[in-house]
């Protein structure tokens, strides 16, 4: 009987200790700028006067395999009207952890992952790229990349 | 006044603040038996910031890939509130012959701006409880 009391008593306090299961979270903490190559074939992040896109990753799983993160399916988002020449297109990423990372692009190691320690946080600066060899029309353009958690 | 031409080209891409385009998805694997030919999972996806947002729960390939047939999910789309989080069901069925399967489910915001699409997806695999198992 009081082991059934102290039983009750103590699930409550292990369900507080551990706290909810934990997911992923993907924050984005810079937006990025794209910037025209000076032959005018590339629009890059990596250009002069580009600007990376930074993601923070939190609340990782703790599953004992750890957390794959994939980069993939870079496109152009918005461009202006009319515009249909054929692009290309490439992203390149370098994520941050702890004291290690990983690095790679859509074309090599897309996936890293990362290990189930409490609290981690992984960073990652994303630099996409869209070629065209007919150039650019003069407008905005802006790109998307899918980055997944799983 | 006129801008030239390479800074015209440059894509802007919009500001988006971080808040704006995180979710959380949990459990993010999971597997059972069912007694059925049709397997459910209870999920929680969850909005841990400060914008209210639309988000899409999405059964896919277990890649994550495409969407995939005989998969549905209670809400495929969910508007939450700040800092909270929602149950959702996704319910799947298992071809007799094959005795199991395993699907993806994917939560992104739905109509994001910006330069990143985020997913959270995981994996769930249910399996047909063998008679008098």
């Amino acid at each position: 009987m009081q082991l059934a009391r102290l039983a009750a008593l103590l699930v409550p306090l292990l369900a507080l200790l551990t706290g909810p299961a934990q997911a992923c979270t993907i924050g984005v903490s810079t937006a990025g700028v794209l910037k025209l190559s000076n032959d005018g074939h590339t629009l890059s992040s990596g250009n002069s006067g580009g600007i990376a896109s930074v993601l923070a990753i939190s609340d990782l799983d703790l599953d004992l395999n750890g957390t794959t993160i994939t980069i993939s399916n870079t496109r152009l988002d918005t461009t202006p009207a009319g515009f249909a020449a054929p692009v290309s297109y490439a992203a390149t990423y370098n994520a941050v952890w702890l004291l290690t990372g990983a690095s790679g692009s859509l074309v090599s190691n897309p996936s890293f992952t990362v290990p189930p320690v409490l609290n981690l946080v992984v960073t990652v600066t994303l630099h996409n790229t869209v070629t065209s060899a007919t150039g650019f029309k003069q407008g905005n353009y802006t790109t998307k990349t899918t980055v997944t958690c799983s | 006044m006129q801008l030239s031409a390479p800074i015209l080209a440059a894509a802007l891409l919009l500001a988006f603040a971080g808040a704006a385009s995180a979710q959380s998805l949990s459990p993010m694997h999971n597997e059972g038996e069912t007694p059925s030919l049709v397997k459910g999972f209870k999920l929680y996806v969850g909005n841990p910031y400060r914008v209210r947002m639309v988000f899409e729960v999405i059964p896919m390939d277990p890649k994550f890939e495409v969407v995939v047939a005989d998969a549905a999910v209670n809400f495929p789309e969910i508007a939450m509130a700040p800092g909270t989080s929602r149950q959702v069901i996704v319910t799947f069925r298992i071809d007799p012959q094959l005795k199991e399967r395993t699907i993806g489910v994917c939560v992104q915001p739905k109509d994001i701006e910006g330069t990143v699409m985020p997913r959270v997806c995981g994996t769930y695999t249910g399996r047909l409880r063998r008679a008098g198992g």
